[in-house]
């Protein structure tokens, strides 16, 4: 049996009178590719930054790893790592540059350091240009540094909030393999979000789906289309959100 | 379809704050800054206009130096004169300050018979200054032309000696100098070297203002960036204290204000330099008085405290920039935001720039000293006339203690949740003017 890595429980979140999060739970398990859906304004990056340790919940609670994300943010941000949705990056310093400051953070030793850059080198596999400045890279590099930048650090958690967006297909294809392969091979649990259903089907085991800050769904992926006897996760996305609205 | 264009870029331009606010801010501190520069420059200007106290030693002792002496006290010139027989020039200048005189006429021994003998004597003339303005109050000038009159009167009238059209125009041969008693010493030459002094007090303040303001602003910039580009997002998620990365943030920006101030410092020093070689060369030797070059005025201890001084300053800017960056989600909010800050440099800038610093108020001079922005503005007028205050040491510290509690309390802002209420507030602040 798997453990519960992600728990969050009864979460609201209110701005000026606004509520983004409304009483939203479910868990995450260890390895999971947990893809959290929902149509704009949802709530997903506001939660997202919930378990990064950036905003504060109003009430409710959310654990990583049995840490509280309020009260054990020092904790919880080493266990994690967070790829805001349209991260730039510093135009003047280089991705390798980059990377090793990275690792510096959250690595001591010298050798732990050298270990977790050579990891990153080889996942951006960008061959000599990793040496360019930043702003010499296309947006598919910028991004791809991005997500490299997210899980050469091995992460016990990484929180990806849209990693394809604005990607052509092949940046969005290396990218998504590259979420994939990592998580197999180094166990790390992997919430996503994405307004591409196709993206999350081929790459998350389980989703949970949001709207207007409440979970409509949540479960295996799989499961979820069998269920409701749809073709694909986009026909159940647009199905329940249309039915929650109405 | 020509109007309709003239009406889009119209409204697209005068819906946005960031154009019409610099308009607005301009109007209101283009009569600010005339008021400044006036006040500060009024009592420069009532140095000059106002009679002076004179004390003249007559070593001659003759008629015609009696003549000039009463004609000197009729001309409305002068407030208040003595007349001694002393030849000790220290003793003259102890009693110039002492009793507040400030120019020292010296009527040398000799110096009728020399007339008499159709040649020009030697006449010198003192100004005694304790601090530089805009412009220098020098008398010198005036009661060289004044002599030189009288002189060519009483020659004109009184004796029939061989004359010739040069020497009436010019009877003698003025040698300036001006005694700074602050630092007891004397320098040669009368307004031309203090037109150099002047240029160097204005020049300094400027150079510190576009220092500080350069650092302002890529520090404010370059933490906007990082809200902007969601970097800072990262940096806050990272297993790394806030304060850590506030102090990477503003160091790193500091740092690079310290290259770029310690060019400016050289190329100013290069600048002065070089001024006073060509003074140097222009200079005319005189017998009897110890000398000082314009360069020595500005003594070693003052420049180290200058410099330290200018590096706090910087490092005060740094942090208010990287405050006001933390404060905007994007670039163009810090912009807004730091244009009326940089006004708070610019304008006692230009104050202290005209104002004599000497006559200041105390109140308003130690202000202008605890400020870490106006501080290096000040210090580098002063120390040209008068060695450090005792003072200087705690507006040091002073200044340094602004900077820790800016860092303070920023970094108390520096928390994701707090941050995004308050760029929000601002963010609704400068929409609110459109």
């Amino acid at each position: 049996m798997t453990s519960v890595v992600v728990e969050v429980k009864d979460l609201v979140k209110d701005y000026d009178g606004f509520r983004a999060l409304n009483k939203v739970s479910f868990n995450v398990y260890e390895g999971d590719i947990f893809g959290l859906i929902g149509p704009n304004g949802a709530g997903k990056t506001t939660l997202f930054r919930i378990l990064a340790t950036l905003l504060l919940p109003t009430s409710g609670t959310a654990t990583i790893y049995g840490y509280d994300v309020v009260r054990d943010s020092g904790k919880v941000r080493k266990l994690i790592t967070y790829l805001p949705e349209d991260v730039g990056v510093y135009r003047n310093i280089t991705a390798y540059e980059y990377l090793r400051l990275i690792a510096k953070a959250y690595y001591t030793s010298s050798s732990d350091v050298e270990e977790c850059v050579e990891l990153g080198v080889k996942l951006l596999g960008l061959g000599g240009r990793i040496h360019d400045k930043m702003k010499t890279y296309s947006k598919g590099m910028r991004r791809r540094v991005q997500v490299v930048r997210a899980l050469m650090v091995r992460p016990k958690v990484a929180i990806l909030d849209e990693p394809t967006v604005g990607l052509d297909v092949i940046y969005s294809q290396s990218i998504r393999e590259l979420i994939k392969e990592f998580s197999r091979v180094y166990r790390t649990t992997v919430l996503i979000s994405s307004h591409n259903m196709f993206e999350v089907e081929g790459l998350c085991n389980r989703v949970a789906l949001i709207s207007k800050g409440r979970l409509i769904i949540e479960g295996f992926t799989e499961e979820l289309i069998s269920k409701y006897g749809v073709k694909n996760l986009e026909e159940l996305f647009v199905r329940l959100v249309r039915d929650f609205n109405a | 379809m020509l109007k309709e264009l003239i009406h889009k870029e119209f409204k697209d331009l005068v819906r946005d704050p960031r154009i019409w606010i610099p308009f607005i801010i301009s109007a209101l501190v283009l009569p600010l800054t005339g008021l400044i520069i006036s006040s500060g420059m009024r009592e420069s200007i009532s140095g000059i206009t106002t009679p002076s106290n004179v004390l003249v030693s007559d070593l001659d002792n003759t008629q015609l130096t009696k003549y000039l002496i009463n004609n000197l006290n009729i001309t409305g010139l002068v407030a208040k004169l003595e007349v001694v027989n002393i030849s000790d020039m220290e003793l003259l200048k102890d009693i110039a300050v002492s009793s507040g005189y400030e120019v020292i006429i010296i009527l040398t021994s000799g110096l009728t018979n020399t007339v008499l003998n159709s040649l020009r004597p030697n006449l010198t003339i003192i100004d005694v200054v304790k601090s530089v303005s805009f412009i220098p109050s020098l008398k010198s000038s005036i009661f060289s032309s004044l002599i030189s009159d009288l002189i060519g009167d009483y020659l004109l009238k009184t004796y029939n000696v061989s004359l010739t059209l040069d020497l009436v125009k010019q009877p003698v041969n003025t040698v300036s100098l001006t005694y700074i008693p602050t630092i007891n010493q004397t320098v040669v030459g009368g307004s031309r070297i203090f037109v150099q002094v002047s240029m160097t007090s204005i020049l300094m303040p400027i150079m510190f203002m576009i220092i500080t303001i350069t650092v302002l602003q890529m520090a404010a910039t370059s933490t906007a960036i990082e809200n902007e580009e969601k970097t800072l997002e990262v940096l806050l998620t990272l297993p790394v204290s806030r304060f850590k990365i506030l102090l990477g943030k503003l160091l790193g920006s500091f740092a690079v204000a310290l290259l770029g101030s310690l060019a400016s410092i050289v190329g100013f020093i290069i600048y002065i330099l070089m001024f006073s070689s060509i003074l140097q060369s222009m200079t005319p030797t005189t017998e009897g008085f110890s000398i000082t070059p314009i360069f020595s005025l500005i003594n070693f201890k003052g420049m180290v405290y200058l410099i330290v001084s200018l590096v706090l300053s910087s490092f005060a800017m740094a942090a208010l920039g990287v405050t006001i960056g933390v404060l905007s989600s994007d670039v163009r909010i810090a912009s807004t935001i730091s244009s009326p800050v940089v006004m708070l440099v610019v304008l006692p800038g230009y104050y202290i720039m005209f104002a004599d610093v000497g006559k200041l108020n105390v109140t308003l001079k130690y202000l202008l000293y605890a400020i870490p922005f106006t501080q290096p503005m000040i210090m580098a007028k002063e120390i040209m006339f008068s060695s450090p205050e005792e003072l200087t040491i705690l507006w040091l510290v002073t200044s340094f203690m602004f900077s820790l509690v800016l860092i303070l309390l920023t970094s108390q802002l520096l928390r994701f949740e707090k941050l995004v209420r308050v760029q929000r507030f601002v963010s609704r602040l400068r929409r609110g003017y459109t």
